[in-house]
């Protein structure tokens, strides 16, 4: 069981749902739980990349890739940004997720959070990708190119 | 008696809204994947909590297939409003994997409103 998924895509939104479907059909050997935990994790990844990234000389493009085996699922996303504040917010938020000793409470938390404050956003997406999807997530931030790596041991 | 269904439609999402014996229904079916979902989804929200005017909803979330993370703040304002309306709220989730998760957390949700309960039903054939 081995399947590899490399795609360059433009800007659009229109690309997140073509990656859903992508993703789906190629992981059918796989049970419907991590198909699913794959799917929402490359939409959550992809859906940011259209909204925060932007074309550098290193990175024109969304740079999609996805290998998986009877192991390991890992999902790579990479854009362009020349906001390294807002890179280095994500990374931090990512790390502090991460190491969460208990992450549905944290989940459950920022979701109370948006009840009491429902105008501000919600930044649910990582949260979900960590707790719904059990994914571990590494973002590197190498000349201009931020890179979102998400891996789920299935194996 | 059973009023006519009222369909919200935009980008494979349906939501549609009907009323029968005083009770009111909200089904959302198809998928919401679009990139500003409050900009359809809070008119549609404004429309059902004005509707509903304190009587019972059930809100069924059983016929959505995908939702991304940014339809969750809406999905929430629309409890909020109905709970703060005095409503009585019953989400219904279907037992399958991905919503298993969103009942769960609904129901952490639930604990802090007043009249929501959140039930999981079987998956539509």
């Amino acid at each position: 069981m081995s399947v590899q998924l490399s795609r360059n895509l433009p800007p659009h939104w229109s690309c997140v749902r073509e990656i859903r479907t992508e993703v789906t059909q190629a992981l059918g050997a796989y049970s419907s739980a991590v198909r699913y935990a794959a799917m929402m994790t490359s939409s959550e990844l992809l859906e940011n990349a259209v909204k925060y990234g932007e074309p550098v000389r290193q990175a024109p493009t969304i740079q999609f890739g996805m290998s998986a085996n009877s192991k390991l699922i890992e999902i790579t996303v990479s854009n362009g940004s020349t906001r390294a504040e807002r890179v280095l917010e994500l990374r931090r938020h990512v790390e502090e997720i991460t190491a969460a000793q208990d992450r549905s409470a944290m989940y459950f938390s920022r979701l109370r959070e948006l009840v009491n404050e429902p105008n501000q956003g919600s930044k649910l997406g990582i949260y979900r990708i960590v707790f719904e999807g059990e994914f571990d997530l590494r973002v590197a931030f190498v000349d201009e190119v931020v890179t979102v790596t998400a891996r789920r041991v299935v194996g | 008696m059973t009023d006519p269904v009222v369909k919200f439609e935009q980008d494979g999402l349906c939501i549609q809204l009907s009323r029968a014996a005083g009770e009111f229904k909200v089904s959302w079916l198809g998928v919401s994947d679009s990139r500003s979902p409050a900009a359809f989804l809070n008119p549609v929200i404004e429309q059902i909590a004005r509707s509903a005017g304190g009587a019972p909803v059930t809100v069924d979330f059983t016929g959505l297939e995908y939702m991304n993370s940014a339809t969750v703040t809406p999905l929430i304002a629309l409890v909020r409003s109905l709970d703060r309306a005095r409503s009585s709220v019953l989400l219904l989730f279907a037992e399958v994997d991905w919503q298993r998760t969103h009942l769960q957390c609904m129901k952490a949700i639930a604990k802090t409103l007043q009249n929501v309960r959140v039930e999981g039903r079987p998956p539509p054939a």
